[in-house]
């Protein structure tokens, strides 16, 4: 299907190919990470002054849309770099800025979002995480779990709750306070107490490398916390995860192409009954509805980063419904080339089986299909109510 | 040139020629100018805050946060709303409950900041 065009950073024939490879393998390979680094996608949420090539949400979403066409495991590198170079780039002293966002422009160094817990994933503010304060800066404990790369990343951006000095856990409080609350800090993969794990093997995005962080006694200079605490979530993790959230919907846009493609294609080519497969009203229909959700996906996700590059007051509803859709969008075209495939879809490995499996992962990750839906009614009222403020008292 | 401002921006530039912009309480011309600026900032947040809770469920004196009328994004869009509408910039030492959690406070959180 065609798209709006994302930028050509010349990465054509390095990911021609790459999926099904990285999807057996269960592992992206080193020379793929060197070329995104060299195309400067993983500069691409980084200032220039710090040594990166910034690109509008726009060029960054459809560049998102064009790996994921290939690889969505590879695309998710892109989400969770982004989100840590973005996050830096905002809320981190002048001190970390300098120290780690050249490093991870260049993809010397790969960043990775460690905010999910054992007990802690739709309800971020459960966390467990703990960061207590010291005069020398922060000692965390705690466990991280699904970590995108991070079997591979270098730096983690790790979410922890702060402790009074008495050890009692601080409520949180969602504006933050002054006297504590959710912290966001920089920590280091070859940092003291800090322990990596592979996760286990999960069915879809099985190029991931999912990792888990085990955090005993780490010690964090105080410039490497990422604002206050009390930001922690509702700044940091909430401005990261938007970006996030319009990475994946920009993803599942670029599955979802895939999946028509092989969709379409194969029903042109696969006869049975004397006729193409297309030709089946039932089969048209499963296409026409793989094609719509998609179409209509693109339009949701241009329109969210166009919001987001223009400022609008809307912005975060408009990636909500991005991702809502798009991630809808993907596990509808991939069902329907699944099912337009037969059997041939069912071979392990085969590419629609992977859409299938990738494209699950498409509507729970930054936010399940659930949440997003309860984040966008509720976004949708306050627009219908501040429309309504706006109107005439004789049309309400 | 691309700086990403939208996701988190801490300092907000104001456009003279947007009708959303805050009025110049100086300016003659302008109404508002009469109007008793409490009063005004404390309206307006009102009248934002009726996106996110009912009408009949707000009174002055109310939690906003702590008694868990404002969501997480609910209280992101807040502080975007204040940075917009009155000019002042939130810094990171701004994001304290003793801003943000009732109407008076944001009225007096404003208000210190207009005076600097």
């Amino acid at each position: 299907m065609s798209a709006p065009a994302a930028p050509d950073l010349g990465l054509a024939d390095a990911l021609r190919g790459a999926g099904a490879a990285i999807d057996r393998e269960a592992e992206v390979p080193q020379r793929l990470i060197g070329e995104l680094a060299r195309s400067g996608a993983l500069g691409a949420m980084v200032p220039e002054e710090y040594g990166g090539r910034p690109m509008s949400f726009a060029a960054y979403g459809r560049l998102c849309a064009t790996v994921a066409a290939e690889s969505a495991a590879l695309q998710s590198l892109l989400t969770v770099h982004g989100m840590v170079c973005l996050s830096i780039a905002r809320w981190a002293g002048a001190r970390a800025r300098a120290e780690f966002l050249p490093r991870l422009a260049t993809g010397e160094l790969l960043g990775a979002f460690a905010l999910s817990e054992q007990e802690a994933g739709s309800d971020m503010r459960a966390i467990r995480t703990t960061a207590d304060g010291s005069a020398a800066g922060w000692v965390v404990n705690g466990e991280k779990k699904w970590i995108s790369f991070g079997t591979v990343a270098g730096l983690f951006l790790v979410f922890a709750r702060t402790e009074s000095k008495t050890g009692s856990k601080t409520e949180s409080k969602a504006a933050g306070t002054a006297a504590g609350g959710e912290l966001a800090l920089l920590i280091e993969r070859d940092a003291p107490g800090v322990r990596l794990r592979p996760a286990p093997r999960t069915t879809g995005f099985r190029g991931g490398m999912l990792g888990e962080l085990v955090l005993t006694d780490s010690q964090v200079p105080p410039e490497r916390a990422l604002g206050r605490p009390g930001t922690g979530l509702s700044r940091t993790a909430l401005g990261a995860l938007t970006l996030g959230r319009l990475c994946v919907a920009f993803g599942s846009l670029g599955l979802a192409r895939s999946a028509c493609d092989a969709a379409l294609d194969h029903s042109g080519h696969r006869r049975q009954f004397g006729v193409p497969l297309r030709d089946h009203q039932l089969v048209a229909g499963l296409l026409a509805d793989a094609v719509a959700a998609t179409e209509a996906a693109e339009l949701h996700c241009e329109r969210a980063a166009a919001a987001l590059d223009g400022d609008d007051e809307w912005s975060q509803f408009h990636v909500l419904l991005a991702k809502l859709t798009a991630s809808r969008a993907a596990s509808t075209a991939a069902g329907a080339a699944a099912q337009i495939h037969g059997a041939a879809g069912l071979l392990e490995g085969s590419p629609v089986d992977r859409y299938v499996r990738d494209a699950r992962v498409m509507e729970v990750i930054e936010g399940n299909t659930q949440l997003i839906q309860q984040l966008v009614s509720a976004q949708a009222v306050a627009r219908r109510r501040a429309t309504r403020a706006q109107e005439p008292c004789h049309a309400r | 040139m691309t700086t990403h401002a939208s996701i988190g921006a801490d300092h907000v530039t104001t456009d003279p020629t947007d009708p959303t912009e805050p009025a110049d309480p100086a300016d003659p011309a302008d109404p508002t100018a009469t109007v008793d600026q409490d009063e005004l900032i404390r309206q307006e947040t009102t009248r934002f805050l009726h996106r996110y809770i009912d009408e009949a469920e707000l009174r002055s004196g109310d939690q906003l946060i702590t008694a868990g009328l404002l969501d997480s994004l609910a209280t992101v869009a807040l502080v975007a709303f204040v940075e917009r509408r009155f000019a002042v910039p939130v810094l990171d030492e701004d994001l304290d409950l003793a801003n943000f959690d009732s109407i008076a406070a944001i009225v007096g959180f404003v208000r210190r900041k207009q005076d600097r």
